[in-house]
């Protein structure tokens, strides 16, 4: 276990953008909760209706599925049409955050709506339609009260304020929690060195980066993009870029005198820490299934790299932290860049 | 503390511990040190494990065990090559790894005292992490070795030095060594059953794979559409079939669900498919049935399907039962008819309609239902499997004309399962017909032809027939023995329960034959998984033992079970107390619990052969020359039996004897007009009977 002194960084008047930005965070999750929570749990017992899914993916199977798809999703397409009923419910939840599927079939609805005659020209088993319409309604219904799909960025919904409301909206307490944490880890270290304009815009312009890569490389989904792990991931990138620059490191090997304390090691090491492993989640995520953005949180990471020299270090500030880390006359020489 | 940093002036620091020559290496030192190593190796690690971790994740979306065991096997050498590489590089180059560095270690060639060369390196970094894989086994060697060099020093000739003059080790303690050498062997003991039984976990996972991995439809419709009799090479669609086995009880809904499924989502017959929706829903989800039944009219109104449709529309609206909700048995039989089930179900209405549609099926050839006449057996029909085994199980459950049943029945079917299924309704429609032997004929002459399971039904019903009807005559005995032949204990035929009611029957025959003892009964226990057959065994056991009072309340413990009309066995305990009664003494007491059998017969109109239950009372209240109960009960079992003449008579004589004399001459006139009058040479009436059906003739001519 490894991460970076804070020392004394944690009160509010060393670090009050980064503590407003927290509580500007927490606000709106309180604001949202109720309706959260509301809106969650109409979706779960929709979700919870197997038949609703399964025709959901025999749905996708029969008007989207094709040789484009990745292999796991050509077999099982082919299988869910050939009778396998756990086919048929994994496709149904992939293709509730398939926005090209969604598209579509909001497409028949809207026709059907018009021409009153609400199976037209979808093929399958049309009782079974009728009744998938009457779902796939009541979750359209639901998304539009939705705080996720309401202030996230996602398909169809990635107007230019949502670039910045995703940033402060989160999916439950423990996303925000770990957020929230990291995001007082390095935010306050980022304010207390580069000062609390590189933490300020820095939040803001790596969490636009970061949805500007997941644009990019994953493409918006039916599914909403939320939280600020691409902010954070910015913080990170910056307290990062000065990587010849020793940094006091809190480590914890063994429960025995000696093997816990204070380290100094550069500040590069934060790469392979916290960013290696979200091109790692990345590289090992099935495209479109994965529940976590790790294209975003890079993208937050480069916009971090790349900004950081916007916002230049103040050398007392390290100076403090190593009196406040070592509570001794540490050498200044340890902090040269 | 505060400790060094490894990374200032790295090459000056590395160099200058590499230099040192020190003293061993504390072991916690040591392992604190891989600790420090892992916690920077492991993003690496993970980075070089992704591609394989999105493997592991497809192949578990795909259900594939073994696919995914492997590709997490090969994601785990991937992260232990990583880590091979960081040893050899770091101890080759500087004879220290970042980690190590932090706590002053380093790793020196044994001979030299100097950094390792890259082959050594090389060898160490591979057996360090080869011990992982002995859950670090290996390791405990830095306690039970006397220089503490543990497997892989000893494989790189190193040993780790530490230029800590503070943290110093000293060799190791006789008692260290012994407890080091202890937890090695331990260790490596559990290692190998850990190993050993992931092995076989894999070798069962690579076993599954091989068995099951392209996704099937439904295994019996693939099976029988190959054997499926065709004109052409085309083959039927799978839905047809499926419709078919379904209709003869094959296979299950689940696999009609299936295939259903396949047919209206892969646009392969979406008719059908929505009639084996309609029909799967039948009874279970009024509404949903109908929406399905809706679109099959939708699509061909003046289809087969939807003619079909429209009598099951009937069926709903007046309430009545089908098929569908009990008219199969556990061995997929029909069973509504020939005394096996519940007289309530069918109505004259409901009849008429399904015999129209049957005479549509024939092209308007069959004769009316009632129609007299010469039985005739007449060309057969093209209409396809479904419809005909479908329309027959209806006229089964509608009582509807066996002759037409016989029509339907003439061609074989377009495959074995379906032709054995047509064999049974045609024997079952002869046996009502009072066609008796040609019936008899019928079983025989294609039981060998049948699959298996099909002939111990057909075998089983016939031998039920013969004994409710014959009681221990030789054909009973012909027909049980060929029901016990086609039987497989396996394949679970004996713990069907329509199998042991026959099978006890007929070892009690057996056993008054003094061809068997009650030995015949205790193996015929060894069967029977249900407590309810178990305790209809042991009665009937006790019965013909010296404990018959024992065995007789046991019977009536069973027979008086609460909720129990869909439980064979309870109804056989019913028929076996009214027979054990009406040979009984006839005092007030055994007249008063007849009478309280009477009652829950006629309360229990759901139950499995209620007929058979009714004739056992018919006998036991003629027997006991109560004329007018019996009479009674004859006029509710006497549409059972329409064409048993020999019963006829008797119900007939019951009512003239019980002052019904009315209802005896309609029974005679009935029988008069009969259009079967053959099956009166068989069994001819008792010579008392005779005089009395007579004079029931001349008074109903005076009448």
């Amino acid at each position: 276990m490894i991460f970076p002194l804070l020392r004394g960084l944690l009160w509010f008047h060393r670090a009050p953008i980064t503590w407003c930005l927290v509580a500007l965070n927490v606000a709106v999750f309180a604001w949202t909760f109720p309706a959260y929570q509301a809106a969650d749990r109409a979706i779960e017992e929709l979700i919870d209706d197997e038949n609703f899914l399964a025709t959901n993916g025999l749905l996708f199977s029969t008007t989207i599925a094709s040789e484009k798809e990745p292999r796991s999703v050509r077999e099982l397409t082919e299988r869910s049409l050939k009778g396998d009923y756990d086919a048929r419910i994994l496709l149904g939840h992939l293709a509730l955050r398939r926005a090209d599927f969604i598209e579509k079939m909001r497409t028949h609805v809207e026709r059907a709506s018009v021409e009153n005659k609400i199976t037209l020209g979808l093929p399958g088993d049309l009782v079974a339609i009728e009744k998938w319409l009457v779902g796939i309604e009541r979750l359209w219904a639901i998304q539009g009260v939705h705080p996720s799909y309401r202030m996230g960025l996602s398909h169809g919904n990635s107007g230019p304020t949502r670039w910045i409301t995703y940033q402060v909206t989160h999916s439950g307490v423990v996303h925000l929690f770990w957020n929230m944490l990291f995001l007082l880890l390095f935010g306050t270290f980022i304010e207390h060195t580069r000062g609390w304009r590189a933490c300020f815009y820095g939040v803001w312009i790596a969490g636009i980066g970061g949805a500007l890569a997941f644009v990019l490389l994953s493409g918006l989904t039916a599914s909403p993009l939320v939280g600020a792990s691409a902010a954070v991931s910015g913080l990170i990138a910056m307290a990062a870029t000065d990587r010849k620059r020793r940094l006091p490191f809190v480590f914890w090997l063994l429960p025995f005198r000696g093997y816990y304390g204070v380290t100094w090691l550069p500040a590069w090491v934060l790469v392979p820490g916290f960013v290696l492993p979200d091109l790692s989640g990345w590289v090992a995520s099935q495209p479109g299934l994965s529940a976590v953005a790790y294209t975003a949180q890079l993208g937050g990471a480069l916009t971090g790299f790349a900004i950081a020299r916007f916002f230049p270090v103040r050398e007392a500030a390290f100076i403090e932290l190593a009196q406040g880390a070592t509570g001794t006359a540490a050498s200044s020489t340890r902090f040269a860049a | 503390m505060v400790l060094r940093d490894p990374f200032e002036k790295p090459r000056k620091a590395l160099r200058e511990v590499s230099e040192q020559v020190g003293h061993s290496a504390l072991p916690l030192d040591r392992m604190a040190s891989h600790i420090a190593d892992l916690i920077l190796l492991m993003p690496l690690m993970a980075l070089a494990m992704a591609p394989f971790r999105r493997a592991v994740a497809e192949a578990r979306l795909l259900d594939r065990v073994f696919e995914s065991d492997w590709a997490l096997i090969q994601g785990v050498l991937a992260a232990i090559a990583v880590g091979v590489v960081w040893e050899t590089v770091f101890l080759s180059l500087w004879g220290t790894t970042p980690g190590r560095a932090i706590f002053g270690l380093r790793v020196v060639d044994v001979w030299t005292q100097e950094r390792p060369r890259v082959f050594n390196a090389f060898l160490r970094g591979l057996t360090w992490w080869g011990s992982l894989l002995f859950l670090g086994a290996p390791f405990f060697g830095v306690y039970g070795n006397t220089k503490r060099r543990p497997l892989h020093d000893r494989v790189g000739d190193t040993e780790v030095r530490s230029g800590n003059t503070r943290r110093r080790s000293s060799p190791p303690h006789i008692t260290e060594l012994a407890f080091g050498s202890l937890f090695t062997t331990a260790t490596v003991f559990f290692a190998a059953i850990v190993i050993l039984s992931q092995v076989a976990i894999l070798r069962e996972h690579a076993q599954r794979e091989n068995v099951s991995t392209e996704p099937k439809l439904c295994e019996d419709v693939s099976v029988a559409l190959e054997d499926w009799e065709t004109k052409d090479a085309s083959k039927p669609p799978r839905i047809s079939v499926a419709l078919s086995l379904s209709a003869a009880g094959f296979v299950d809904s689940g696999c009609l669900h299936q295939e259903a499924d396949y047919a209206l989502w892969n646009n392969q017959g979406r008719l059908l498919g929505y009639l084996a929706k309609g029909l799967i829903q039948f009874g279970e989800d009024g509404e949903e049935a109908e929406s399905y039944f809706a679109k099959v009219c939708d699509l061909e109104p003046d289809s087969d399907a939807c003619r079909l449709v429209g009598w099951y529309r009937s069926l709903e609206t007046s309430g009545a039962k089908s098929s569908s909700e009990n008219g199969q048995s556990e061995e997929g039989e029909v069973v509504a008819s020939d005394s096996d089930s519940a007289s309530e179900v069918s109505n004259p209405q409901s009849t008429e309609k399904i015999e129209s549609i049957a005479r549509g099926i024939l092209g308007g050839r069959a004769p009316a239902s009632n129609q007299s006449g010469p039985r005739q057996i007449r060309a057969g029909t093209a209409a396809p499997d479904w419809l005909r085994l479908l329309v027959l199980r209806e006229m089964f459950i509608q009582r509807a004309d066996p002759e037409m049943i016989l029509q339907l029945t003439q061609d074989p079917g377009k495959h074995l399962t379906v032709g054995a299924k047509l064999v049974e309704y045609r024997a079952r429609a002869q046996w009502r017909l009072g066609l008796k032997r040609e019936a008899k004929s019928t079983v025989f002459a294609a039981a060998d032809a049948l699959p298996r399971r099909q002939r111990v039904v057909l075998a089983s019903w016939l031998c039920n027939r013969e004994l409710y009807e014959s009681s221990c005559s030789p054909d009973a005995s012909r027909a049980c023995d060929l029901m016990e032949r086609a039987a497989d204990a396996e394949n679970g035929d004996f713990s069907v329960p329509s199998f042991l009611v026959a099978s006890i029957r007929h070892a009690e025959c057996r056993i008054e034959k003094r061809r068997g003892t009650t030995s015949l009964l205790s193996s015929i226990a060894d069967n029977v998984e249900e407590a309810n057959g178990r305790l209809l065994i042991e009665s009937i056991r006790m019965l013909r033992s010296s404990d018959r009072q024992k065995g007789l309340d046991q019977l009536r413990k069973l027979a008086s079970l609460p909720d129990s009309s869909e439980d064979l066995f309870v109804t056989e305990a019913n028929i076996r107390l009214v027979e054990e009664l009406s040979h009984g003494p006839r005092d007030s007491k055994v007249e008063k619990e007849i009478g309280e059998l009477r009652e829950r017969w006629h309360s229990s109109r759901g139950a499995k052969r209620y007929a058979d239950w009714g004739r056992a009372l018919f006998e036991a209240l003629s027997r006991r020359g109560d004329w007018k109960k019996a009479a009674e009960v004859g006029s509710l079992i006497g549409a059972d039996f329409e064409f048993d003449r020999t019963l006829q008579g008797r119900i007939a004589v019951a009512a003239w004897r019980g002052g019904k004399l009315q209802y005896a001459a309609e029974i005679v006139d009935s029988m008069e007009k009969s259009r079967f009058p053959a099956s009166l040479d068989d069994d001819e009436p008792r010579s008392a009977d005779s005089q009395v059906l007579e004079a029931i003739k001349r008074s109903g001519r005076r009448r």
